[in-house]
């Protein structure tokens, strides 16, 4: 990733190790010590019940010497839910477990109501997502929706890990750093952490739709970062905070713009008008994030 | 011949104190495990109503529970840090066996599960503690007079064999 001071802080990273049980922390870092690879490398931790354990670094990906038993594994799940499986039930239903800003994906048997996952019980793998912390890494964007002095928004598209949210966090920063006045819609619990001290106000666990059309009715926000708008209702929302008047810097998954056209909603999106930029990110493994930029 | 009988008075009054002190903790203690029966209730049944209501960890709700009993409160304290199982193993507890062992097996089984099953966890463990502080509470008077009888029957033997 290109950066103007590329500095990754440990906090996020030693907090991600302090996760897992001993047994694959120390695992972890032997695989760390045989790659010749350092903390600062790892972005995605793979644990399964009884089967194989995984990091990626430096984009690749290694197998670990240790599996979980299902016993370490029901432990490790519910040590990550902090002894209240209970309280994290409806971001289980959505696939995931926030812990201190990291998130950790989750899958395992669903039970079904109407057709919609109700519940997850059983749940057999944890992908645990390393947060970055690249100082400098958004000002490719920043440059763009600042370009004039008047804020616009854009899309930023790219498929999963490849550093949206990352850069989001950093964008926070700089347009807080500039006094402006922000409403951060943070569903999954991903983004305050970088909101802390910073001039921006922060939807903590609102749905996405419900956060912008919130924000836009009662924050007076001169932007609206959002990470990963993805049905109907969201995209409906980002065009109702453009049509007050509004910009949005928001994420969607899309490895190119003809697979962002591909779904309806972002299709629809990306033609809205809402968006002053499409913004496409693209990292291959071990390489620097390079930048795609459109105007629809 | 005056001052043995005072030797004798102050012995008898010694024996006598010690036997009032003695009845007075076991008073104490009888009634501080029901005391700390009726607050590990009020917890149960707290939590239950969290789980049900809010979105807290099992360690923000039990730090939110205010607790009117000094000694069962160290140990909300130490659960609310680490988790109620382990608490309850490591710290010095109030509660009369049967209090420890429902607490202990509400505590195996808090946290692991959604709320509905969580809230009836709650419910049925808070009905076994409140059928248990009645069951204190039946014995407690019943407890206490034969506290008291065995003491003065005790401090009385001691003091006509002495004499």
């Amino acid at each position: 990733m290109k950066t103007e001071t590329e500095k990754p802080k440990r906090d996020a990273r030693s907090l991600a190790l302090a996760l897992l049980p001993s047994g694959v922390k120390s695992s972890v870092e032997r695989a760390l010590y045989s790659s010749g690879l350092s903390l600062s490398s790892l972005t995605d931790i793979r644990l399964r019940r009884d089967g194989a354990s995984f990091i990626t670094v430096g984009g690749v990906h290694r197998r670990l010497d240790t599996t979980l038993s299902p016993g370490e594994f029901d432990d490790f799940v519910f040590s990550l839910t902090g002894g209240s499986l209970f309280s994290h039930a409806d971001t289980i239903r959505e696939g995931y477990i926030s812990v201190g800003g990291i998130r950790c994906g989750v899958c395992g048997r669903a039970a079904l109501w109407n057709g919609e996952v109700g519940n997850v019980t059983d749940i057999s793998s944890v992908s645990i997502r390393v947060p970055g912390d690249v100082p400098g890494c958004s000002s490719r964007v920043y440059e763009l929706i600042t370009r004039g002095g008047a804020l616009s928004g854009a899309l930023l598209y790219s498929p999963p890990g490849t550093g949206k949210t990352t850069l989001l966090r950093d964008l926070i920063r700089r347009l807080s750093a500039d006094g402006r006045q922000l409403a951060v819609v943070d569903p999954r619990h991903e983004l305050g952490s970088a909101c802390v001290g910073m001039s921006a106000d922060v939807l903590s666990g609102y749905p996405k739709d419900a956060g912008i059309v919130s924000a836009v009715r009662s924050l007076s926000p001169e932007i609206i970062i959002c990470d990963e708008l993805s049905g109907k209702r969201d995209a409906e929302a980002a065009v109702y905070s453009r049509s007050c008047g509004v910009p949005i810097v928001a994420t969607a998954h899309a490895g190119t713009l003809s697979e962002l056209r591909m779904r309806p909603e972002t299709n629809a999106l990306a033609g809205s008008g809402v968006f002053s930029y499409l913004v496409g990110l693209k990292r291959p493994p071990g390489k620097d994030m390079s930048f795609f930029i459109n105007e629809p | 011949m005056s001052i043995v009988y005072l030797y004798k008075l102050v012995g008898s009054s010694l024996i006598a104190a010690s036997a009032f002190f003695i009845w007075s903790e076991y008073s104490r203690a009888v009634k501080s495990a029901l005391s700390a029966a009726r607050d590990a209730e009020r917890l149960v049944s707290y939590i239950g109503e969290c789980i049900a209501y809010r979105q807290d960890t099992v360690g923000e709700i039990i730090l939110s529970f205010s607790s009117a009993f000094e000694p069962s409160r160290r140990v909300w304290e130490a659960a609310a840090k680490t988790s109620l199982s382990e608490a309850l193993s490591t710290e010095e507890v109030p509660f009369d066996g049967e209090t420890l062992r429902l607490l202990s097996e509400f505590s195996s089984s808090l946290g692991r599960g959604y709320r509905e099953p969580q809230t009836e966890l709650c419910r049925v463990f808070s009905s076994r503690l409140r059928e248990h502080i009645r069951t204190l509470e039946a014995s407690e008077k019943d407890r206490l007079r034969v506290g008291a009888a065995v003491c003065v029957f005790v401090c009385l033997s001691l003091i006509i064999l002495l004499i």
